[in-house]
């Protein structure tokens, strides 16, 4: 009998074709206070970290841009003024809800015609192949069942020249800061999730998939090996808790 | 090599690309370049850079890309620095101080980006002020700079006069530039006689002489 494929789920071992859908549980949990939960949990810091990765996109008048994982939309609604009114940017997103809550944020903004919001897979990305200048993807890629494929793809659709930034959690680099971090990562963060969104099991999730994640170098090369990419940067934020690797098709 | 940390670097990369967008002009010179890559030397400091221009402004890295470097330019922090934002004014003592390997066309619309580098101050306040407040305030700005430059000149200038005419205490520009040639000269005649003695005594001792 042919053994069953499985990955993390957190810490638990799920068949591969589940995960999808117990992400997908998770996000249609807490997309309607996701905002507000992402504004309390990093104390705000979550804007600076993106703003430093819109400045590296190197986003220019004209560019095409995809904002993977895009959810509430608020690095696409940066992008978006970075590309002006000859570019376009792509929100996309696999989660319908998410989406809807950036698909309304984006009309609030007036910024219809410049985001379009497209439900896809980061596997199977639905554009030409050398099509796109830049792709983000901030605090998604750990949540994508198969991470090498989902590169690939990314890959696959970036013009040459373009660059892929992949914002996400990752693991301090300093021992007294990992401690502290590890501390409220599993003792205040799922409780603060119980309090105010009233879901501590998506929080407890939340801080697993952290840990479960490849750390910097280690993603690194899988971005090389299995992603394809000719070049790959890895700039440390707040101490190693967030990192952006920056990835470049030549 | 010192290893400069990716953060400080990646400010360097958005402090030059914000600065570039200032000028829409320059930045068609990028795209010029793009698929170009550019190795800056900091002699001093044991670090490379390497510049690679394209329609995003320019981007910096320290890894070695996969392909050749374009140009090479090395120097000391300071003579780059100096040939960054000063064009034909360099000073030959600097000049010397900075080497261009590879292809020097690139290298020096490389430099060019930066020296050539014109930004309309008033247009960029006017998108925070508008208009009307962004010509005042940039007129009253100039005649400000224009009156620190003044003064600045002139005092740097009296200054000069009184140290090298009345006090005698620095030498003149033309003066110091001859002293610094015959410092070379004498160095270059130095390694000369040095090879030449080397080269006497590794012949005395094959003989058998020493």
């Amino acid at each position: 009998m042919p053994k069953e494929s499985t990955t993390h789920f957190g810490f638990n071992q799920i068949p591969t074709e589940e995960k999808q859908r117990r992400v997908a549980d998770v996000f249609d949990s807490v997309a309607s206070n996701y905002d507000l939960m992402n504004d309390v949990l990093s104390f705000g810091v979550h804007h600076l970290w993106k703003r430093f990765t819109l400045e590296l996109c190197g986003l220019r008048p004209g560019h095409r841009v995809l904002d993977l994982a895009g959810g509430t939309g608020d690095l696409a609604i940066k992008q978006a003024k970075a590309v002006g009114e000859t570019g376009q940017v792509f929100l996309g997103d696999i989660n319908a809800a998410m989406l809807q809550q950036g698909r309304d944020r984006v009309i609030d903004k007036g910024l219809s015609g410049r985001i379009k919001p497209i439900q896809c897979n980061a596997e199977i990305l639905p554009f030409a192949d050398n099509s796109l200048d830049c792709i983000s993807i901030a605090f998604g890629l750990r949540n994508v069942t198969d991470k090498g494929k989902a590169l690939a793809s990314m890959q696959r659709v970036l013009k040459p020249g373009g660059r892929l930034c992949v914002l996400e959690f990752s693991h301090p680099i300093y021992e007294p800061l990992e401690k502290v971090y590890e501390f409220y990562s599993f003792k205040i963060l799922p409780k603060l999730g119980e309090w105010i969104a009233k879901d501590r099991d998506s929080y407890q999730y939340l801080a697993e998939s952290i840990r479960m994640h490849p750390d910097q170098e280690t993603l690194k090369q899988m971005m090389l090996e299995e992603g394809h990419f000719d070049e790959v940067g890895v700039y440390n934020l707040s101490g190693g808790i967030v990192a952006l690797h920056r990835a470049f098709k030549y | 090599m010192f290893p400069l940390p990716n953060p400080l670097l990646a400010l360097a990369e958005i402090g030059s690309n914000r600065l570039l967008a200032l000028d829409p002009a320059i930045i068609q010179r990028c795209v010029g370049l793009q698929g170009r890559c550019i190795a800056i030397e900091f002699t001093d400091l044991e670090l490379t850079l390497y510049c690679h221009p394209g329609n995003w402004g320019i981007r910096l890295s320290q890894e070695a890309p996969p392909g050749e470097v374009d140009a090479t330019i090395a120097g000391r922090l300071f003579a780059l620095l100096n040939l960054s934002i000063e064009d034909d004014k360099i000073s030959t003592s600097i000049r010397e101080r900075v080497s261009i390997n590879g292809d020097a066309r690139v290298a020096q619309q490389m430099q060019k980006i930066f020296t050539d580098i014109d930004i309309d101050w008033e247009e960029v306040l006017a998108q925070y002020t508008g208009d009307v407040l962004a010509v005042q305030i940039h007129q009253q700005a100039r005649k400000t700079a224009r009156f620190v430059q003044q003064g600045l000149n002139s005092l740097m200038q009296t200054n000069s006069e009184y140290l090298r005419e009345e006090a005698r205490m620095t030498p003149h520009q033309a003066e110091f530039e001859r002293f610094q040639n015959e410092v070379t000269t004498i160095k270059y005649d130095v390694d000369r006689a040095e090879a030449r003695i080397r080269q006497l005594s590794r012949i005395l001792k094959d003989n058998g002489k020493i």
